[in-house]
């Protein structure tokens, strides 16, 4: 038992204080306005409905998120029902001159020492902006399969069988995208914080 | 000393090897004999050593999203539809709350 008081529910203020927030994360996942609104309304009303249920064990913020999260993976478990045709080109990934002709790194590909530790970057105020542009531009596919995995969190025999892929080529895809968005962070990021 | 560091590369994966299975780590627990491979690798190779660090806080940091996302900024939402939505909820309000559902227990998210 803990002493924290768990306030009265109220709905309205949760709108206005987190209103924006749920709104532009379903747009992100979503992208459709009338779509998002709607996951935004039911959010809400699901919270309300279950607020007897609310330990205070998180931030208000943390559980309406975590209700849309599963809301939009629900949502999203149903949509991504279409399989994907990925080229053998699509799924090599590799920068010429990477490797050498053992597979061993060449050092300019190395990667570079971020300036930051992990943690102190997640503070700065445009590493969570930066993240969401550098999730974009994977290519489409290949990001579908990323943000599904690593974002809604599904697990890799339940991507496989939505999206029609054997495990290894999950995995070739998923190293692409990691390395994609690792290179990606590394250019537009670190090289911001380099000095 | 060149038949030992030929020995070594039959055992140990090489930088290109060792990123594919850096990733593949973060999926699923690999066989014994694949990690302790991939650990002696890292052990003599320090960019692989950093790229695997980086790609377990991106990682980790793509399951924090949701929640710390900036995306505010991007998307408001519209003042009609907040409008709309305290009508919804005032009407909820009159009609009485349904009987909760089991997705909505703090602490529930799953990654």
């Amino acid at each position: 038992m803990t002493d924290t008081k768990i306030p009265e529910a109220d709905p309205g203020l949760w709108l206005k204080d987190h209103g924006d927030h749920l709104y532009g994360y379903a747009m992100y996942r979503l992208r459709d306005k009338h779509m998002a609104e709607d996951m935004v309304q039911e959010t809400l009303l699901a919270a309300w409905k279950a607020y007897a249920k609310f330990e205070g064990r998180s931030s208000i913020k943390t559980w309406l998120t975590t209700i849309l999260h599963n809301k939009i993976v629900d949502f999203v478990r149903k949509a991504a029902r279409q399989k994907l045709v990925f080229s053998d080109e699509d799924l090599d990934g590799t920068i010429d001159g990477e490797f050498s002709e053992t597979g061993h790194i060449n050092t300019e590909f190395g990667a570079k020492q971020w300036p930051l530790r992990p943690d102190d970057m997640a503070q700065r105020g445009d590493f969570w902006r930066i993240l969401q542009q550098c999730i974009d531009h994977l290519p489409k596919d290949t990001g579908e399969v990323f943000r599904l995995r690593e974002v809604d969190g599904l697990s890799t025999e339940e991507i496989c069988e939505l999206k029609g892929i054997g495990k290894n080529n999950f995995w070739v895809i998923l190293h692409r995208a990691r390395k994609g968005l690792r290179s990606c962070m590394e250019s537009n990021w670190v090289g911001q914080h380099d000095k | 000393m060149k038949l030992i560091e030929r020995l070594m590369f039959l055992v140990i994966p090489s930088c290109r090897e060792t990123q594919k299975l850096q990733s593949k780590t973060l999926d699923e627990k690999l066989p014994w004999l694949t990690r302790c491979s991939l650990w002696m690798h890292c052990v003599m190779c320090g960019w692989c050593r950093r790229y695997g660090k980086q790609l377990k806080f991106l990682s980790r940091a793509c399951g924090d999203l949701p929640e710390c996302g900036d995306f505010e900024k991007d998307e408001a939402l519209p003042e009609e539809a907040k409008e709309r939505i305290v009508r919804c909820l005032c009407e909820a309000e009159a009609g009485g709350k349904e009987v909760a559902s089991a997705d909505v227990v703090d602490g529930a998210q799953e990654h």
